[in-house]
């Protein structure tokens, strides 16, 4: 570019002097020549410095594109070594957000899996005991169907059962007195920890009365529900939940009868406060009522209350207290298998409970211990209530990876007694996004 | 079973979409950062009840709304939030309030990313290789008091609109933020000449927008990357790279340990400064101004420490 200028004004040089000096050799009167000769130096002199003001010009511009071209090439990640005081830094890359766009019309997924190896006294083969495991893994999906509602789904495969629709229900806003309903299949509000997966829980294993009274997985059901949030006395918020559920119960567990056309109707009262800006208090109350066989006689109450106490000691570090009490109210002292017509015993007031406090109390890790009590319903053991005591590690790799230590120690009501350790790895990838609980 | 089912058909087709209407009650605006709430408060006083979501003194990446933040967001008129990804919790609490007026896109939201010219925009494909990367752009942008100026006008635009009666108080608040912003940019930008040019490394990637504005670098982070804690391995590369650079500061936020700080600082001999991310962060951060002016004191007096 420097050279096309310089070329260019050279020609133009040229040509002003051919045309100047030519006609004064013709001119008649020397002094007339003169004054043009000087009237014309002074032109050039303006024009030659008009020149140089370009060119000086044009070399500043020049040295400008020079250093964006280097300030592109250059790698970002890689700066100069400084001496001494350097210049303000380039400003890095700025633009817009187009994968926000795209992103907000596609439903959200994730996977979880959660990968379990335990070692146990028991000889049984069961489910992981043993060897390593890949317990669940959960493909979660879930995403806006309009203004009103929200469709959400979990799936769950497992290396030693079926896959299986934890859940696939349907949020609708849209309902007078700000209530919120759901229809599908999904955990119903009932308690702290019958309702969450298994990954939200803060042990390997759910607590025993969970497992005896609604499952070892947690308590699904299709069904449908309504919640209402609302401000209640003294500074706290209650959250009411009414819903029905068809019948039946959870993997191994005995409150309900198998047969899914009886409904279960369930309610539950969470009342929570805020005690600082850093700790808060839940108590809840849950009711439920369903039928232990396949008549349409709700003979099965459940009731049941859970507390738990937060406080986030530092911004890296959490105290959880917890516990929950369940009791049942069985009209029938005696329940007969649909299928079998086996007869089975109940004692009509069974009850149980479990105590947690989980402490993380680093960045990375955390510790804690559960306390468990659970009388069984059926009463043909000997013992008659299965109740341990677990001690666990956890260590945070990462905001999507976990891993947890944990030791059990189980009396059960068969009279065996089981020491078993777990050794868990819980990891996420995508969006995982479970409802808050 | 089935009287059940049909009333709850019943009780949803019943429903109407829930017109907007705006009374003359103050508006319940409810904020996902308290930065958010006192910029809120500058241009809506006495016209606004603003609170917010995420404590200050947390990091606000992972914050576990609570049943109390449920219903804030519940009967709020205005949502106002950080946007792009980083409050992810956002969702999950919006679910569980069921606020269909400050639902994204609706008229009650308020996304105060939109126009901020964003830093860092990923030009790759992106993977959690790389940790916790922000897929669509650097999400600290409210750290850079230019962008204030973006912030507050989004405010008072938003506010005006959804209540129109006192849009005039807004437009003159947010005139007189925009006067007083200019003064402090002003004063700002003369204390912290003497750091221009000078580098840093900070504990996280959340310090961009601060940086630019202030003329400083930051190159290296504790955090090898996003999110993931730092190793020793990580430190000691630091410890070097302090060390050739001349490099006497090291950045951080309140809600981060200061074990790996310390240690990097004793072993390098600079100084860790901490900032704060947010308004009320710190009792001496208790509004914006005094929050900016925090910071920048914070930084020219830890360079001045550390020669």
């Amino acid at each position: 570019m420097r050279h096309v200028v310089f070329i260019g004004a050279s020609a133009l040089l040229a040509g002003l002097l051919s045309a100047a000096l030519l006609p004064c050799a013709r001119a008649d009167s020397s002094s007339e020549v003169a004054e043009e000769l000087k009237e014309m130096r002074k032109t050039l002199g303006e024009m030659r410095q008009s020149l140089e003001n370009q060119n000086e010009l044009i070399q500043k511009q020049q040295a400008r594109i020079d250093e964006l071209e280097r300030q592109i090439k250059q790698p970002a990640a890689t700066p100069a070594a400084p001496s001494g005081p350097m210049p303000a830094p380039p400003a890095p890359a700025k633009g817009s957000s187009l994968p926000g766009v795209i992103g907000s019309v596609l439903p959200e997924i994730g996977l979880l899996g959660d990968l379990v190896a335990t070692s146990s006294q028991d000889g049984a083969d069961g489910d992981g005991n043993d060897r390593f495991s890949a317990r669940e893994v959960e493909l979660i999906v879930g995403g806006y169907v309009d203004p009103y509602s929200r469709f959400d789904a979990t799936f769950a495969f497992s290396d030693s059962e079926a896959a299986d629709i934890e859940e696939a229900y349907l949020t609708y806003w849209n309902l007078p007195w700000d209530l919120k309903g759901r229809f599908g299949r999904f955990f119903p509000k009932i308690g702290k920890t019958a309702g969450i997966h298994r990954d939200q829980l803060s042990t390997v294993d759910e607590p025993i009365v969970i497992r005896r009274y609604f499952g070892a997985e947690g308590y699904f059901r299709s069904g449908a529900d309504l919640t209402g949030i609302l401000e209640g006395p003294g500074g706290t918020v209650l959250e009411p939940t009414v819903g029905v559920l068809e019948g039946g119960i959870g993997e191994g567990a005995a409150t309900f009868g198998s047969t899914r056309r009886r409904p279960t109707l369930y309610s539950h009262l969470k009342a929570f406060k805020d005690l600082t800006e850093a700790s808060n208090l839940e108590l809840g109350i849950s009711h439920l009522v369903g039928s232990s066989d396949a008549d349409a006689a709700f003979e099965v109450n459940v009731l049941g209350l859970d507390a738990t106490y937060l406080n986030h000691l530092s911004p890296s570090t959490k105290l959880k207290l917890q516990g929950e009490f369940y009791l049942q109210h069985r009209d029938e002292a005696f329940g007969i298998d649909s299928t079998t017509g086996a007869t089975t015993q109940f004692d009509r007031h069974p009850w149980g409970a479990y105590l947690l406090a989980d402490y993380k109390f680093a960045p990375r890790w955390g510790a804690g211990l559960r306390a468990d009590h659970a009388r069984l319903i059926d009463t043909a053991a000997s013992r008659h209530a299965d109740q341990g005591l677990s001690a666990f590690v956890t260590f945070y790799q990462s905001e999507w990876a976990r891993w947890r230590l944990q030791y059990r120690h189980e009396e059960r009501a068969s009279s065996k007694e089981d020491d078993a350790v777990f050794l868990q790895g819980t990891f996420a990838i995508g969006t995982h996004k479970h409802q808050l609980q | 079973m089935r009287k059940i089912l049909a009333g709850l058909l019943v009780l949803i087709a019943a429903q109407e979409p829930t017109p907007f209407v705006w009374g003359a009650a103050p508006l319940r605006v409810v904020t996902t950062l308290s930065t958010f709430a006192d910029l809120v408060k500058q241009i809506g006083a006495e016209e606004v009840e603003v609170t917010s979501v995420a404590p200050p003194r947390f990091n606000p990446h992972f914050i576990e709304p609570r049943p109390s933040d449920v219903l804030k967001v519940k009967k709020a008129d205005l949502l106002v939030h950080a946007g792009l990804d980083l409050e992810v919790w956002k969702g999950p609490l919006l679910d569980a309030a069921g606020n269909a007026r400050v639902f994204p896109g609706q008229e009650g939201e308020l996304d105060l990313s939109i126009g901020i010219p964003l830093l860092e925009v990923p030009d790759r494909p992106l993977s959690r290789l790389m940790g916790d990367i922000h897929i669509y752009g650097n999400p600290h942008y409210w750290l850079e008091p230019e962008n204030a100026k973006i912030m507050a006008k989004a405010i008072a635009k938003k506010l005006s609109d959804i209540d129109p009666a006192h849009a005039s108080a807004y437009q003159k608040r947010l005139a007189e933020f925009l006067q007083r912003l200019d003064q402090r940019l002003a004063g700002w930008r003369k204390i912290s000449a003497a750091i221009r040019g000078k580098e840093t490394v900070a504990y996280h990637n959340e310090w961009p927008y601060l940086a630019e504005f202030l003329g400083i670098r930051i190159e290296q982070f504790l955090e090898p990357k996003p999110g993931i804690p730092p190793g020793p391995k990580h430190l000691g590369f630091l410890e070097e790279y302090m060390k050739t650079r001349g490099i006497r500061v090291i950045v951080q936020s309140t809600y981060f340990s200061r074990a790996a700080s310390e240690a990097l600082a004793e072993r390098t001999g600079a100084k860790v400064v901490t900032l704060c991310q947010n308004v009320r962060e710190l009792p001496e951060a208790s509004d914006y101004f005094s929050w900016m002016d925090y910071n920048v004191n914070q930084l020219v007096e830890g360079f001045k420490a550390s020669p």
